[in-house]
């Protein structure tokens, strides 16, 4: 069985993860903060992979975009797996750069058979040039294009017509339930079981009557008890905890991780 | 709207802002408007860019100002597309955008805290040791061609930007910012980022070897901006330095 339950290596975790002390099976690493000439970053990839199994998840794919697919970037992306080695290779389906512009930005697509086409084909084009399987994740959005299918239907559509898998963001599926008006439920029930690899668990924030993806605080509970709904569904699924903001010490991330052990355990 | 169009229209919304009707026809509106699901993205768009640039460029905003910086940093972002996957690159462009705007000090301090960033994760390079170079044979270094290390910067400055940028790395305030004419040398040493001020002639020395000069022909150079007869002293100086601070890489290094 992969490794089961995962940090992301933040830099207050650099030196934890070098030495191997911290008590998580893997590390997921962001992807483009490796994508460096040389220095701290590559000396830190290279100690924490030694110790840990790791994971390299993007941001910058562009997936659903309408520029053409950014051959240096994947031609770097490339590299940087053949140094890292990693378990899984994720990025979003979403798109991300226009006119050569990047937006660095997780964007919203509408749900269509036209799109789900679209992105396919760009996923199959981007695991050719890579030679190996993708995971895409499902975003969070804060607003919708007229579409013809529910999100989690879209999402099945494209991993299953691009052959990849799929790296399930269990609270993009809460703040997206609740910004748009979503079946949770009925999300997960769409996905095809055997494609997902990966979950994603993280904190948001309210903004008025949206909720927002913060990556900044605790997973709350709605996102926990979806969480207990995805371990039974993908038993054999990996899990994670981001932390991009106000990030705690590594022990508080552990006994949150902790919590998720607990949950998998009870599901199983 | 095609995909396409409907992404360029996203785009332009992001960055001029001045087509929402025109997205918003295309955004569900349920229980919340679409203007205002679509300023979520707006918003976060500003923010994340200047953050990015906030984080990378401390003593700029500190001098600068919050006010001054977030103004100038919003042109920045508007004016300069982010032709990078990465936003470690966001900032490549800010020093030249900021002078040709007619604000050469802080375009100064930010061409400083650039190079700072670029050594961080500079590509990794064998340094040639001092020892190694005193090993050089004196007549081969008329033919001699120096490299120096991929951290290194050098740069040409107005203003008293390193002791403003020592302040804030020390978590002072920032020094006023006044005229002072200097050459300083950037680089990634073992201990961490580090800023010198050299002399005038060191800095026409070193910019010569960085264009791959041999030492011959970087020495007539010096020698027309100075005293022929003290050339090869500071020559030899300040190669002796730059082999000790690790400002040079070894030959074998070389591709």
């Amino acid at each position: 069985m992969s490794p089961r339950f995962g940090l992301g290596l933040r830099p207050p975790f650099y030196a934890a993860a070098a030495a191997g002390e911290a008590p998580v099976d893997w590390f997921e690493l962001l992807t483009e903060n490796f994508m460096v000439p040389g220095g701290n970053p590559l000396r830190v990839l290279d100690e924490v992979r030694v110790r840990y199994p790791v994971a390299l998840h993007g941001v910058s794919m562009d997936l659903g975009g309408t520029d053409p697919l950014d051959r240096a970037y994947l031609e770097e992306l490339r590299q940087l797996v053949r140094r890292a080695d990693p378990l899984w290779v994720s990025d979003h389906l979403c798109w991300s750069r226009r006119g050569g512009r990047y937006l660095h930005d997780l964007l919203p697509l509408p749900h269509t058979e036209e799109v789900v086409e679209h992105v396919a084909a760009r996923v199959r084009a981007a695991q050719d040039l890579l030679g190996r399987q993708i995971l895409v994740e499902n975003i969070s959005s804060y607003a919708r294009f007229a579409s013809s299918m529910p999100e989690g239907e879209f999402v099945a559509a494209v991993t299953e017509r691009a052959d990849c898998l799929i790296l399930l963001d269990v609270s993009n599926v809460v703040v997206n339930a609740h910004n748009h008006g979503l079946d949770p439920r009925a999300y997960l029930e769409a996905l095809p079981a055997g494609r997902v690899r990966q979950l994603h668990l993280a904190g948001h924030s309210a903004n008025g009557p949206l909720l927002i993806d913060t990556h900044d605080r605790p997973v709350p509970e709605a996102a926990w008890r979806l969480y207990g709904e995805a371990v039974r569904r993908f038993p054999e699924a990996a899990v994670m905890i981001e932390r991009d903001e106000a990030i705690p010490p590594l022990a508080e991330l552990v006994a949150e991780l902790a919590r998720a052990r607990t949950i998998a355990r009870e599901a199983a | 709207m095609t995909l396409a169009e409907q992404q360029a229209a996203f785009a332009r919304y992001l960055v001029a802002g001045d087509n929402e009707a025109e997205l918003a026809a295309e955004v569900v509106s349920d229980g919340v408007n679409a203007a205002a699901r679509l300023e979520v993205y707006r918003n976060a768009f500003y923010m994340r860019l200047q953050d990015a640039l906030a984080h990378d460029f401390p003593a700029l905003l500190a001098a600068a100002g919050e006010a001054t910086f977030g103004r100038l940093t919003a042109g920045y972002v508007r004016d300069r597309p982010s032709a990078r996957p990465s936003l470690r690159w966001l900032g490549e462009g800010l020093a030249e955008w900021l002078r040709a705007r007619g604000e050469p000090a802080i375009a100064d301090l930010a061409e400083l805290e650039w190079a700072t960033l670029r050594a961080f994760d500079a590509e990794d390079a064998a340094p040639l040791t001092a020892e190694a170079f005193a090993a050089i044979p004196p007549e081969r270094w008329p033919e001699l061609r120096l490299e120096l290390h991929p951290s290194v910067s050098l740069l040409a400055v107005g203003v008293n930007v390193r002791e403003v940028w020592l302040a804030v790395r020390a978590g002072r305030p920032p020094t006023a910012l006044r005229s002072a004419r200097e050459g300083l040398v950037v680089w990634r040493a073992s201990g961490g980022l580090q800023v010198e001020a050299i002399a005038e002639g060191w800095h026409l020395l070193l910019v010569s070897l960085a264009r791959d000069a041999t030492l011959a022909t970087a020495c007539e150079e010096l020698a027309r901006s100075m005293d022929a007869g003290r050339v090869p002293a500071l020559v030899a100086e300040c190669l002796h330095r730059a082999a000790a601070l690790g400002w040079l890489t070894a030959p074998a290094s070389r591709p």
